[in-house]
């Protein structure tokens, strides 16, 4: 099954896309007063958007699969968020638990997440790129 | 193949001129931009828990610099010519590639020579007999004109004088 006829099949629902919207953009906020009361610096929006997907990888165990170049975000995380990421991590336990009862194959769950994920981050982020596809 | 000090040079001028660039805002408490080397550093001190201090950084960097050999004049030198460069409307991160590209390719340069000469000849004696070819003479031919063109652009384009550079060569090629 690809991507389009999962999203046909199992529509995204829209209380969680926005439950992760606010969820990206919290993370956002966080990300931006911590780098700047504990780094002293500010990160440009192609940072943020970066840190923001790599938050998600993260929580959803795929940070293997990025780029070496990423490694210091995710670092950067592992080391500032991990109250944060622990929390992300059971909403979307919680998110992947209630699609799978609605009919969504296990076996795609991990796709179905990043559907929500996609989501959110395209409304936080409209002019920045995934950085895995 | 450079050796780690030599990296550290390097990396202590990056750092100097990006910190120089955004002196008003650490001053003020204000966060900075991030910037490549800032970045390393910002990154690798929130990895050991630490809060980055970045008067403490500027000062250290610039007593780093003066240890490896530098004069204040050349330091003076690099602080006005980024202020020129970044005052026309240019950014940091342009100056950063428009120094650094010429400075790799006269490492480079200068790291090949090397090989080739006695080792009885002081290394700054080396440079400064290299770069004042590189900016001075004009027998040069072939493929190599290409990288002497490259070079000069840290005078044609960014405005340091030879002096500057011959001053680089030399501190760079003495640090082991």
């Amino acid at each position: 099954m690809d991507i389009d006829s999962l999203k046909y099949r199992y529509p995204l629902d829209p209380t969680t896309e926005n439950f992760i919207f606010r969820t990206i953009r919290e993370m956002q906020d966080l990300l931006q007063e911590t780098v700047a009361s504990q780094m002293k610096i500010q990160l440009p929006e192609k940072a943020q958007s970066e840190i923001c997907q790599i938050y998600f990888y993260v929580a959803i165990n795929i940070e293997n699969l990025l780029d070496p170049r990423y490694k210091p975000g995710i670092d950067l995380i592992n080391k500032n968020f991990s109250k944060q990421l622990a929390n992300f991590q059971n909403d979307l336990q919680g998110i992947a638990l209630s699609s799978i009862n609605k009919g969504v194959p296990k076996a795609y769950i991990l796709e179905y997440l990043c559907m929500y994920f996609e989501s959110g981050y395209k409304k936080v982020f409209p002019n920045q790129p995934l950085i895995i596809g | 193949m450079i050796t780690e000090n030599q990296k550290h040079f390097i990396f202590d001028i990056n750092c100097y001129y990006q910190l120089e660039s955004q002196k008003e805002k650490f001053l003020s408490g204000k966060p900075i931009d991030i910037l490549p080397e800032l970045t390393f550093i910002a990154l690798s001190a929130n990895k050991n828990g630490q809060t980055v201090n970045w008067q403490a950084h500027y000062n250290d960097t610039y007593n780093r610099l003066k240890a490896y050999g530098l004069t204040d004049n050349w330091i003076t030198q690099l602080k006005t010519k980024l202020n020129s460069y970044i005052g026309s409307g240019k950014t940091v991160d342009d100056f950063r590639m428009k120094f650094m590209t010429p400075i790799d390719l006269l490492i480079s340069m200068l790291t090949d020579i090397l090989k080739s000469v006695a080792p009885s000849i002081p290394k700054a004696e080396i440079a400064k007999s290299v770069i004042g070819d590189i900016f001075q003479k004009n027998y040069w031919n072939g493929p190599v004109v290409q990288q002497i063109n490259t070079v000069r652009t840290l005078s044609n384009v960014v405005g340091f004088d030879t002096n500057f550079v011959i001053e680089f060569g030399k501190v760079f090629m003495q640090q082991r």
